[in-house]
């Protein structure tokens, strides 16, 4: 009885841990705790485990001579160690084994999904289990059997290496030499770097992308009826306490043009304009800001189409006395009536009306020998002026406003309803909330184009 | 790059240097379809080439160059501002120096980079005349911390430069005069779109148990526009320049899983958040409306996946199967009815996507591409005059891939 105790005894402290490199720890068979190998040569038992950090190394002897090294990142644990019998578990990680097995000696290495077992007197196997239990194994010198889960099992060779997982064993293939091997941990290292260089780009691409989308949603890129670019930009002036300007500047490859409208009011302007922007198109009672006098330009780098209005005051129009004026839907609709207009070409008068407190633009009288806003006299009697509007494409969203002179000039002025896209839009699509417009202003033989991302147009429709 | 390696080589002991080529190609041809409306037929490509150099047991060297061309959308991109005739282009060289002392758990990595951005949206634009052409120049450096191979830490600080050489303000380059004064507003400035900042980046990826892995970012870009004023409650300019923060976060969790040899998978799950903090504010001059921080939002991304492997290891047939959504809300932007009126909500969207794409291995290194995707889109905002913000789009794409 005491021969066999010691016997057991004897081959539970076969195991010796000659070399720790870094950090090595150890857990006692049983055991919950990890502790520091310690010194060296420290002895071992079944049951016992060991785990390496990083860059670490554990070289622990067997009995019968087999050589155990744990690389770095390494967790095994003894299983058995006797005289006729060797087993190591490989949980996770590099280890090496150099194994001496004379005569039927069982010597092998078990991870969570093979057995490797040594098929000679002298074999040098290398095993590498990574994460899900997958494991490499491949033979520096001698023979090994590999033995999946299923039972399936291969024969290796020196040189071979063979891939298992928990589908089973694959297909030996040739091992790397050491060149090879260390090749293929640069490429995958380098790949890595790649993928994470490349990575970054996406941080930069969405702040340029927020960019981008920010700029179209504020109306600032429109597609035109030609289907070109237009940039357009639209902002508010304060040229004085109870004036205000908007100003809508296009940009296109040949050239800019704007649309500004001017108006000066009857009193001081809030800082917030939203009110005073809604009330300039009339409501159903009379707004708290009145304008007074107005200047709208349409311009580019040429020439320039101006109107001017002054002497501006609310008129109930559903009250006046003229009922072609009168706004659908009853009630009362106050707008604001313009006592003296005038259109410019260039700087020169076109055409143009007084009145005085006009109650409806019918009672204006139109202009002939005096500019209608300062009443100089005229160097000549303004022309006859004919109007026509026409919708030229009926399947389009176009309106052409044609004024003919006596003098034989025209003012053409075309209203276009453009697709999101670019594009004229179906002639449903005037008014509609969902399309931008394309203003165009031909006199003198050229034509200045505008696209009104607003409702910016809606303010000088005061006027006839 | 050949100089880049050539100067490597010299400055290199004799006999010391190796260097391995890395490179990639991608090709695929498809169609987009937006809100019913197909776009022309066209394809999409993307290429990347690199050398790795490796210098001695510490330093190696990663000059890259990446080139891609967009002619088909895909549902990732920004689709609200669709134009029928958009085409996108960039190039990007880069270099990088990796320091990783196999007895060291650090890993150093300085780099630089440039890119070529063009982007043509409109039929009359040409490569090189695009309104948001970009340049950006990137300096920085990594550092990774290895915690247990191949899992590690990274961190990383670049500074950034941005211009887009085509792009200046109207209102600076008009000098109008209006009733004698000036029309543009004080503080106009030029090249409002150029930006310069930097780029915090941290990531980290983990084990979780027995087999699922975690992945970790968070990123953030600082980027200040000298030239863009900040906008006031008058919609006039203040002093202040504009100063956007944008900090994505992302967390995923993978699983991989297996039926038997011929069989396998890998489940995902990420999570995101994306948050845009500005200074700047918008004014709607059509309607005389201050919007406060005009640009801020918050969003979160939840993207479940899986790829499916069939047939060898080494060449396996793969299917990409994911889902995705996103939810953005703009706190300071108030949404608005069809008329354009504000109805006073904060404006928001939330988008749906599906995406599926099938790799068929022909050869080795060589693969067959099939790529399907959808998105659909909806929000509360109804004016949709400049950006479409409710859509359904659908790209479909077929091709190669080749990797080296």
């Amino acid at each position: 009885m005491a021969a066999v105790v010691l016997a057991v005894a004897g081959s539970a402290r076969a195991a010796v841990l000659r070399e720790a490199t870094g950090l090595v720890q150890v857990r006692s068979a049983g055991g919950d705790s990890w502790r520091p190998a310690g010194k060296t040569p420290r002895p071992l038992g079944e049951g016992d485990g060991i785990r390496t950090g990083f860059n670490a190394k554990a070289r622990v002897e067997l009995s019968g001579g087999t050589v155990l090294v744990a690389e770095g990142n390494a967790h095994v644990s003894i299983e058995v160690d006797a005289p006729g019998h060797t087993n190591v578990h490989a949980l996770f990680g590099t280890v090496r084994m150099i194994a001496d097995a004379p005569r039927g000696r069982a010597v092998s290495v078990r991870t969570p999904t093979c057995v490797v077992r040594a098929r000679g007197e002298r074999v040098l196997v290398r095993v590498t289990v990574a994460g899900g239990g997958s494991t490499t194994v491949e033979v520096e010198e001698g023979v090994a059997g590999v033995e999946d889960n299923r039972g399936a099992s291969v024969i290796l060779r020196r040189d071979q290496r063979i891939e298992v997982d928990l589908a089973g064993v694959h297909e030996p293939t040739a091992a790397p030499t050491p060149v090879q091997a260390r090749k293929t941990d640069f490429m995958a290292l380098m790949r890595r770097e790649l993928g994470f260089e490349l990575g970054r780009d996406a941080d930069y691409a969405a702040a340029a992308r927020e960019t981008r989308r920010a700029e179209r949603e504020q109306g600032r890129l429109l597609t035109d009826a030609d289907g070109r670019r237009v940039r357009v930009e639209e902002y508010v002036v304060r040229p004085a306490g109870n004036r205000l300007a908007l100003v809508v500047m296009n940009g296109r490859p040949d050239g800019l043009s704007y649309y500004s409208w001017d108006g000066t009011f009857d009193v001081a302007l809030p800082a917030d304009l939203s009110g005073v922007f809604s009330s300039l198109r009339g409501g159903a009672s009379a707004s708290a800001w009145t304008v007074t006098d107005f200047t709208m330009t349409r311009a580019d780098a040429v020439g320039s189409l101006a109107e001017k209005g002054s002497g501006g005051h609310q008129v109930d129009l559903n009250g006046n006395a003229d009922p072609l004026d009168d706004v659908a839907g009853g009630g009362t609709a106050f707008r604001t009536v313009f006592d003296r207009y005038g259109l410019y070409a260039d700087g020169v008068l076109k055409r143009g009306f007084t009145g005085v407190n006009l109650q409806a633009y019918s009672d204006a009288a139109a202009s002939t020998t005096n500019d209608p806003l300062s009443g100089a006299l005229l160097g000549a009697a303004l022309p006859v002026v004919v109007t026509n509007t026409t919708f030229p494409d009926a399947a389009s969203a176009r309106q052409v406003r044609r004024e003919s002179y006596g003098d034989g000039t025209t003012l053409t002025r075309e209203t276009l309803s453009l697709e999101f896209g670019g594009g004229v839009g179906p002639r449903t699509g005037f008014g509609s909330p969902d399309r931008n417009a394309e203003d165009r202003t031909s006199f003198g033989g050229r034509t200045i184009r505008i696209v009104l991302p607003s409702d910016a147009i809606g303010v000088t429709r005061q006027v006839p | 790059m050949r100089t880049l390696i050539l100067l490597a080589l010299l400055a290199s002991p004799a006999g010391a240097v190796e260097w391995t080529p890395i490179a990639g190609v991608q090709a695929l041809g498809g169609a987009h379809f937006f809100r019913g409306d197909k776009g022309a037929l066209s394809g999409n490509a993307d290429a990347v080439l690199a050398a790795a150099v490796r210098y001695d047991d510490r330093w190696s060297f990663l000059p890259s160059l990446r080139s891609a061309y967009e002619g088909t959308r895909r549902v990732t991109d920004t689709l609200g501002t669709a134009t029928p005739a958009q085409e996108r282009m960039e190039h990007k060289v880069a270099f990088r120096a990796v320091w990783a002392d196999p007895m060291s758990r650090w890993r150093l990595k300085p780099g630089i980079s440039y890119k070529l951005g063009f982007l043509k949206e409109t039929a009359d634009e040409s490569w090189g005349g695009g309104l948001f052409d970009e340049r950006q120049w990137t300096v920085g450096f990594e550092t990774e911390y290895l915690t247990r191979e191949p899992h590690s830490v990274r961190a990383s600080l670049d500074w950034f430069d941005a211009s887009y050489p085509n792009y200046t303000s109207l209102e600076s380059q008009a000098a109008l005069q209006f009733a004698g004064a000036p029309v543009a507003r004080e503080l106009v400035g030029d090249k409002v779109l150029d930006r310069s900042g930097a780029r915090l980046g941290l990531a980290f990826d983990m084990p979780v148990g027995e087999r699922v892995r975690l992945d970790a970012g968070l990123s953030t870009v600082w980027s200040r526009y000298g030239s863009q004023n900040v906008v006031n409650e008058a919609g006039q300019f203040d002093a202040d320049s504009r100063a956007d923060f944008l900090t994505a976060m992302s967390v995923a969790a993978r699983m991989p899983h297996e039926w038997n040899a011929d069989l396998r998978a890998l489940g995902s799950l990420t999570l995101g958040m994306g948050v845009l903090s500005s200074n700047q504010n918008g004014y709607d001059a059509s309607r005389g409306t201050f919007l406060a921080k005009f640009y801020d939002y918050r969003e979160v991304t939840v993207t479940p996946a899986v790829k499916l492997l069939v047939g060898p290891e080494r060449a396996p047939v793969s299917v990409d199967l994911s889902i995705g959504w996103r939810r953005r809300s703009y706190g300071g932007r108030r949404a608005q009815d069809a008329t354009g009126a504000y109805t006073g909500g904060p404006l928001s969207t939330t988008e749906w996507t599906v995406a599926s794409t099938l790799t068929y291995p022909i050869v080795k290194r060589f693969s067959l591409v099939f790529t399907l995707e959808r998105a659909s889109a909806k929000s509360n905002q109804r004016f949709e005059r400049y950006y479409r913000y409710a859509y359904e789009a659908t790209s479909m794409l077929a091709g190669f891939r080749w990797d080296w």
